[in-house]
């Protein structure tokens, strides 16, 4: 792989050195309209997609739409000033240098292209798979004045954390959102409702859980995103004694728009 | 048809290729931001900006404009590619060898949007003042050791004579924009397969690597340290973004080695060995590659042997 970027390099270095100057080195009319191909497809992809059909969502913390902003609005500005590149040069003026070698234009569209292929499913159990944790950090005190009804489960992780003494969880009841996860050495009647979590994007998810007892718990698919209601119990789960949900109602859902919690 | 067959790949990919290809997706959404914004800039200092106003900046004594040298990143902030053709124009302008390794080595980390970036994936932290510190730090010593170079010995005939052409008056603001555009166009193609190659490659290491490894080499205090650095060197990824790469390994990486990759990374890579062998001698351009390397290295396995872990 190095071989061809470092071509590229010399050629790069030597654009830098001579930025000002007008020089054809045999940058063809096919790429420059092919590179502003690639700036409009992910512009499109940007807008479009992940900004008003609020894919980002799946990829990176909410907090950060801005970014996605910007990215849409400078990939669009980009677009633009591509496209009158390519009609310039199709009238025969002279383009600034030379550029977009057929690798960088190739790897460019690699995620576009990844982007269309890959379907449109958050992370779910196989991203938790060996980074999930069934216990936090004390924190979170800022759920303290919130209607324990409407903990997820990261606050709930948490409020055990607090409390000495988990036994006061003992029928409290809950009303929870997650999706099913499952490793081969649990009960046939226990499965961990869970959750991504991940505080910038995808690259640093990891998984909480909170385990759950269901007679029919082998048989749900795992991923299968659940609306749970029910009261905690102390039970056993991974050899320590902890508060575990008692289903009482139970409901398949779609997976939500927002599918992570930030810590 | 193109619809279709999309279709049918999407409903039949195994969950490790979407496992992948969201991972490389989430690295490259979150990036690309800050890629545009720094082409953006390096467009907009590329056609209003004259390389002589960087050189009217620099105090004259050796140690203050050596500091200088490493901090002037924040007011021209050019990423590495970009810092290049500027120290070689400087040189030629008679600018101390020192102030121009030392712009040299920390104008890549030293400016606002790597700042922004860092910021965004490892929030107020040591992670964020520690690549800023070490940068700082190695960059101006590093520059010392030339300070008493002759810039004859150390740059190569053509990289200090070549005479590089500018325009002589600054452009009309829409003649100067329409340019900046062009510049950015390009450097957001010639970073962004950096970027790719590097999500991929981070991808691909979360999604197939086993963690149990990953872990084992990552916790280990010094390897992990040697480990990122040949990681960074190797991967050539733009400093703006290559603080989204590093936050997939933090789980499984000591935060020195995490910090090794922040600091080492962007002044010596792949990329730069080639422009500063373009610029120095031989020798040079070693001492350039090894110097940053072994502080780093010290520094950062310092931080994990003797500083709980933090990040």
């Amino acid at each position: 792989m190095t071989l061809p970027l470092q071509q590229d390099l010399h050629q790069a270095q030597h654009h830098h050195a001579q930025q000002h100057h007008a020089h054809h080195h045999g940058t063809t009319l096919w790429q420059r309209w092919l590179q502003a191909g690639i700036v409009a497809g992910l512009a499109v992809y940007f807008s479009l997609d992940l900004l008003l059909g609020g894919g980002f969502q799946k990829y990176i913390n909410t907090e950060l739409e801005w970014l996605i902003v910007l990215a849409a609005v400078l990939l669009i500005l980009l677009a633009i000033a591509a496209v009158w590149e390519g009609f310039r040069l199709l009238r025969g003026e002279e383009s600034g240098h030379s550029h977009g070698s057929l690798v960088s234009l190739v790897i460019l569209a690699l995620p576009l292209l990844l982007a269309a292929l890959s379907p449109e499913v958050p992370l779910g159990a196989d991203a938790a798979r060996g980074r999930l944790s069934t216990s936090v950090q004390p924190g979170g005190f800022a759920t303290l004045q919130r209607d324990p009804l409407d903990y997820h489960i990261l606050d709930w992780l948490r409020a055990f954390a607090r409390e000495a003494d988990l036994e006061r969880f003992a029928g409290q009841e809950a009303n929870l959102l997650g999706f099913v996860y499952r490793e081969l050495d649990y009960p046939d009647d226990l499965f961990l409702l869970a959750r991504i979590t991940l505080s910038c994007c995808v690259a640093d998810a990891s998984a909480v859980g909170l385990p759950v007892r269901y007679p029919q718990a082998a048989e749900l698919p795992t991923d299968q995103w659940l609306q749970l209601r029910g009261r905690f119990q102390m039970g056993i789960f991974a050899n320590e004694r902890m508060p575990i949900l008692q289903v009482e109602e139970i409901t398949w859902v779609e997976p939500p728009e927002q599918p992570y919690l930030y810590p | 048809m193109l619809a279709l067959l999309i279709a049918l790949f999407r409903n039949t990919a195994g969950s490790s290729f979407r496992l992948f290809s969201t991972y490389f997706l989430g690295i490259f959404i979150e990036a690309a931001p800050f890629l545009l914004f720094g082409a953006f800039i390096s467009g907009l200092l590329e056609a209003f900006v004259h390389r002589d106003d960087l050189a009217r900046l620099m105090p004259k004594q050796v140690l203050p404009a050596t500091a200088m040298g490493a901090l002037l990143g924040f007011i021209f902030p050019v990423c590495e590619c970009g810092v290049v053709p500027v120290v070689r124009r400087l040189f030629r302008k008679g600018m101390p060898l020192s102030v121009g390794v030392a712009l040299l080595l920390a104008a890549p980390v030293m400016n606002p949007v790597v700042f922004a970036s860092t910021y965004i994936a490892f929030g107020w932290g040591p992670l964020l003042w520690g690549r800023f510190v070490i940068t700082f730090v190695v960059a101006v010593t590093v520059g010392l050791v030339f300070s008493r170079a002759e810039p004859a010995e150390a740059l190569l005939p053509g990289g200090r004579g070549e005479e590089i052409p500018l325009t002589a008056k600054r452009p009309h603001w829409l003649s100067g924009l329409s340019s900046a555009a062009r510049v950015a166009i390009d450097d957001f193609f010639d970073m962004g397969r950096f970027l790719v190659a590097g999500a991929l490659l981070a991808a691909a290491l979360q999604t197939f690597a086993d963690s149990r490894l990953l872990l084992e080499i990552g916790q280990a205090p010094v390897r992990s340290v040697f480990a990122m650095q040949l990681l960074g060197y190797v991967l050539s990824v733009c400093s703006t973004v290559d603080a989204f790469l590093a936050l997939s390994f933090a789980g499984s990486f000591s935060s020195g080695a995490l910090l090794a990759f922040l600091t080492y990374g962007p002044m010596i890579d792949i990329k730069s060995t080639l422009m500063f062998s373009g610029v120095f001698r031989r020798p040079v351009v070693v001492v350039l590659i090894v110097l940053p390397l072994l502080m780093t290295a010290l520094i950062t396995i310092w931080l994990n042997l003797n500083l709980a872990p933090v990040g």
